[in-house]
């Protein structure tokens, strides 16, 4: 792998790209469950066991890639075009319970193209992109209703609803201007973050979804940083769940009764208020219909004006979860042994489908802070 | 909305021991204080000497508990909170009765002593408490009469009632308040909101044994059973597996554990019934079912039953509460599968 990576690196330097480049996909298993099986990737291929952790996978056409175990996740390394891969892994991960594939939010994207700024200064190339799909705020009665609505588009060609798209290259002083000017103007939503490779040239470009590109010499370097993002995400995924099911009182009997009833609500604050046609068309979509991107499900009850509870499911991971929506303000109370990387998912999905100018707050922490604090595991590794 | 249901109340009170943002609509009164929650639903027994010696002459119970303890370890204190719709003075005052139910376990509330309370709750510092109960604020002065009277009722039988005191709960214009404190200021805006039916969330969602008459309660537990089902039954995919009537009502219900039998043999009751209707149904696509030692023993045989079932627990209306597999499905299943990256 690391044969191949060198000869992408090359070819990425002369802008002619031979064969495609080494991409991995993360999935996550919710918390309890144990040790992900691989088994979830069996209809990519043939799975055979290489050593304790990696797993060879084949097709008849050869092979699909690399399945590496680490804890809570699974990553596919794989060498096919996105193409021939990537809506296979996302189906397999979306319909199963047990898994779903990593959400990196607006805020954790920005956490590591903040380090990336520090660390290297602004000398080094990078490249964001940002996406923000205004899904329900130009969804026709028509598109509510069609078999053809799905809940998953990447790619610009093959789009079928508008994406406002903003994707810059640039020495990372001149993008982080860049940024700052788009965070000004509430274009939040990144979608990408190129980190660049601390010990090789090139880098490493991590998609909201789970996806991780290397466009870097070396298979090392691309696993090492994909490695230390995966430590800060599960510090924080754990982080939210200590303050989501026990109030942040770590001394507390975890299976206690104060778990269920103290522990600290989400707050999703739309400052500017979410339009009443985007709302309703969340609401309508999402719970009376139940399709669209959310993937929640439940009945709205009344309770009060504009706002409703929802004592649901994110069918994601068949996980319980009890909302409070009104155009203000979300809340989300996660019941006890329901997975924090609900909080990652909702707010990945929140501000690309429904505002950007939002402040997430667990308990009476930000959000943003303890996304800094998690990954401190990963930068400090990085620095 | 709050002060019409004992069940609201109580999840209101439960939203003031949680942590909001600095800036948010309710206010973390509890946590301010320094109080968090020990207890829900839970029952204490009285020192069976004191019951033994009033039984005869008192109506008492001879255990009860509180709707919720909260817990200030720094001052060494608890409040036992109780949620009521409005004064059972009245009652007793109009009915000319001295032994309703509720006057019983106002009187074994009254008799509790929190240090022993708080004992048995493992918190041997805590020496002191009050009882407070809830209540709409036009119901306060009739509740501290009654109060009064049974306490000096106890009093006359050689006994030390616990002190008391009765919050209202009322809407303003600009918010629901907490009135009568006796810990801060008389009167405090909990939650800031002009709408006139804001509920809270309910971490509760449902509990007979404070709101006999919680339709929406019912209904949300309708709901939770359904989505408990649904999972379960999709997580044993093809082969056998359990299903255990009395994990569901755990999983809908925080406090399952410390309802009395009373309470849960009803509900557990309504559960099997909810479930045994569902497994009727899914049973016509191929799912076998069988009822041993009170849980269901479930077999889905192959891929194509599990492929109907993920369908028919898919669909929306199942998610609606209508279970009939026959019934006409209105469009598709929920969230197809992604179709073009």
């Amino acid at each position: 792998m690391d044969d191949y990576c060198r000869a992408r690196f090359i070819e990425l330097g002369e802008r002619h790209l031979k064969r495609p480049v080494l991409k991995s996909y993360v999935v996550e298993t919710r918390r309890g469950v144990g040790q992900p099986s691989v088994a979830v990737f069996a209809d990519l291929g043939r799975i055979k066991q290489q050593d304790e952790d990696f797993y060879s996978i084949d097709d008849p056409q050869g092979p699909v890639g690399i399945i590496e175990k680490r804890s809570r996740f699974l990553i596919l390394h794989t060498l096919l075009k996105t193409s021939e891969i990537e809506l296979r892994v996302l189906r397999l991960t979306r319909s199963s319970l047990h898994t779903d594939n990593l959400w990196l939010d607006g805020d954790m994207l920005k956490y590591l193209f903040d380090v990336a700024v520090k660390v290297y200064g602004g000398r080094r190339p990078s490249r964001i992109a940002m996406e923000f799909e205004p899904y329900f705020d130009t969804l026709s009665e028509e598109d509510v209703g069609s078999e053809e609505m799905d809940d998953f588009e990447i790619e610009d060609s093959e789009r079928s609803r508008p994406l406002n798209r903003i994707s810059l290259s640039n020495k990372l002083g001149k993008l982080n201007v860049f940024v700052d000017m788009l965070y000004d103007l509430d274009f939040r939503s990144l979608a990408m973050v190129r980190f660049p490779s601390p010990t090789t040239s090139g880098g490493h470009e991590f998609y909201y979804y789970g996806k991780v590109t290397n466009r870097s010499d070396t298979f090392y370097a691309h696993r090492d940083v994909l490695n230390n993002v995966l430590d800060g995400y599960r510090a924080l995924t754990e982080r939210i769940e200590d303050l989501t099911w026990l109030g942040g009182h770590r001394d507390k009997s975890p299976e206690g009764l104060e778990a269920a009833v103290e522990g600290a609500p989400v707050v999703f604050r739309f400052d500017n208020g979410i339009p009443s046609n985007v709302y309703q068309s969340f609401l309508d979509v999402t719970f009376r219909k139940m399709r669209g991107p959310f993937r929640l499900v439940g009945n709205l009850i009344p309770a009060g004006k504009d706002r409703y509870h929802v004592y649901g499911l994110d069918m994601h991971l068949g996980q319980r979860v009890f909302l409070e929506l009104s155009p203000k303000r979300f809340v989300v109370i996660l019941p006890y042994g329901t997975c924090g990387n609900t909080v990652h998912r909702l707010a990945a999905n929140i501000q690309r489908y429904l505002s950007q100018d939002l402040t997430i707050t667990v308990g009476g922490e930000e959000y943003r802070a303890l996304v800094r604090e998690a990954f401190m595991i990963g930068s400090r590794k990085t620095d | 909305m709050v002060l019409e249901r004992p069940i609201n109340q109580l999840n209101l009170m439960l939203a003031l021991a949680r942590e909001w943002p600095v800036d948010d609509e309710i206010r973390p009164l509890f946590r301010e204080w320094g109080y968090s929650v020990r207890a829900v639903g839970r029952k204490f027994a009285l020192p069976i000497s004191v019951y033994a010696a009033l039984k005869d002459s008192v109506p008492m119970k001879i255990a009860a508990g509180p709707d919720l303890i909260l817990v200030s370890e720094t001052k060494g204190e608890l409040l036992e909170l109780e949620c009521k719709t409005q004064s059972f003075g009245m009652k007793a005052v109009v009915m000319g009765a001295a032994d309703t139910d509720e006057l019983r376990q106002a009187r074994t509330l009254l008799l509790l002593d929190p240090a022993s309370l708080a004992g048995s709750l493992g918190l041997h510092k805590v020496k002191s408490g009050s009882l407070v109960y809830v209540i709409a604020t036009e119901s306060v002065p009739l509740q501290e009469i009654t109060l009064e009277e049974l306490s000096s009722e106890l009093r006359d039988h050689g006994q030390a009632p616990v002190k008391h005191w009765v919050w209202g709960l009322k809407n303003k214009e600009d918010g629901v308040y907490l009135w009568n404190v006796n810990l801060g200021e008389e009167e405090i805006r909990v939650v800031a909101t002009t709408d006139p039916d804001w509920e809270p969330i309910r971490t509760i969602p449902f509990d007979p044994s404070i709101d006999a008459k919680d339709e929406k309660g019912v209904l949300i537990f309708s709901e939770l059973v359904r989505q408990s089902v649904a999972v379960r039954v999709l997580e044993i995919g093809v082969g056998q597996g359990v299903l255990d009537p009395v994990a569901v009502c755990r999983a809908v219900i925080p406090i399952w554990d410390f309802w009395d039998p009373e309470c849960t043999k009803p509900v557990l009751a309504r559960a099997k019934e909810y479930i045994d209707s569902i497994l009727a149904q899914v049973s016509k696509m191929g799912l076998r079912s069988m009822r041993e030692k009170g849980r269901y023993l479930i077999e889905i045989p192959s891929d194509r039953v599990h492929a109907s079932l993920t369908r028919y627990f898919a669909s929306p209306r199942y998610w609606r509460g209508d279970i009939d597999v026959h019934m006409p499905q209105d469009g598709p299943p929920m969230f197809e599968e992604p179709t073009a990256p």
